[in-house]
């Protein structure tokens, strides 16, 4: 799975944001606040891949346990899968 | 087909187009000055315009549909040079810009009426329905454009912009400033958002400096004087007096 081309992240008031452009923007308009590591998750998710790889990179990358970091990927490509954003 | 020279936004496009429509709205915006962009709207270009809006090309649609569609790709390209379009009505008052902004029908081009008869010839409209607005000079600058809404105000001119307001219709009247969050929700639904993804990118860093550089109020409101007094007190920083 990866992001579907058009998605745009971009720093905003000390946090992220995603917006929408071309093929993505077909189901959704508005903007999705993003904290670091959602927008950390979202910059993996640019290139085909999946949630294992993903939470692998994440436990790398901070210093956080598996699990928890399983369910935080789990969550935010959830959340991105429910606007649209994501392709299969 | 024709071929003219018009100035948007600060910027000289050549245009390629087939209806005398473009011709006669786009009149007062011809200019001289060498184009930096080159614009043909072909055919192809009025069949996705009347796609865009859920409508048929006929013979009288034909040049209104040709003048958006000039719109949209003269917008598309000018995004890189910092312009973006906002769907609002822009106020000249004092010097500067104010842009009223608001979903179709809530009431901006009223607020609007109410700040020109509250200030007479002091304000003028800018632009009633689609000003442009240039992000490179250090104050964001608000062009009048030939697309003005269906009353068609407005001016070819341009003016440093003060300040921008969400209208909302309410019995009572009341004004809180918007967080840069706030700000960029709204410019997110009322800026034109190109469809390809370098385009949009740079449409996106346009607003994100909006929302950096130039102050947002909510403004709740009712169709009254006091309504007008309370936008232009808390936009200009200048008490007017009742009379």
């Amino acid at each position: 799975m990866k992001l579907k081309n058009g998605v745009i992240i971009t720093e905003h008031d000390g946090g992220f944001v995603a917006v929408a452009a071309g093929e993505a923007a077909a189901n959704f308009n508005g903007m999705l606040k993003l904290n670091g590591t959602a927008a950390f998750i979202c910059e993996l998710l640019k290139n085909d891949t999946d949630i294992d790889k993903i939470t692998d990179a994440l436990c790398d990358e901070f210093e956080v346990d598996r699990n928890t970091a399983f369910n935080n990927v789990q969550k935010t490509v959830d959340t991105l899968k429910g606007i649209g954003l994501i392709s299969e | 087909m024709k071929r003219e020279k018009y100035m948007f936004g600060g910027i000289s496009v050549e245009a390629e187009y087939s209806c005398e429509y473009i011709s006669d709205r786009c009149r007062d915006y011809k200019t001289s000055t060498p184009a930096e962009i080159f614009i043909t709207v072909t055919a192809e270009d009025i069949n996705n315009e009347a796609n865009f809006g859920k409508t048929e090309v006929t013979e009288q649609s034909k040049g209104y549909l040709e003048f958006l569609s000039l719109y949209r790709k003269f917008c598309n390209a000018a995004a890189s040079k910092g312009i973006v379009l906002m769907h609002g009505c822009a106020v000249a008052t004092g010097g500067k810009a104010y842009i009223f902004t608001a979903p179709s029908g809530t009431g901006k081009s009223t607020h609007a009426n109410l700040w020109l008869e509250l200030l007479g010839d002091k304000a003028f409209i800018l632009n009633g329905d689609k000003p442009l607005i240039d992000m490179k000079p250090v104050i964001p600058t608000v062009y009048g454009t030939p697309w003005d809404g269906k009353e068609h105000l407005s001016q070819n001119t341009n003016l440093p912009l003060g300040g921008i307001v969400l209208i909302e219709r309410s019995e009572s009247n009341s004004v809180e400033p918007l967080s840069q969050g706030e700000a960029l929700k709204i410019l997110l639904s009322q800026c034109y958002r190109p469809n390809d993804p370098a385009d949009m990118q740079h449409v996106l860093n346009s607003i994100l400096k909006l929302t950096e550089t130039v102050k947002f109020y909510k403004l709740k409101c009712n169709i009254s004087k006091e309504a007008a007094l309370l936008s232009f007190n808390t936009l200009t920083k200048e008490d007017i007096n009742e009379a």
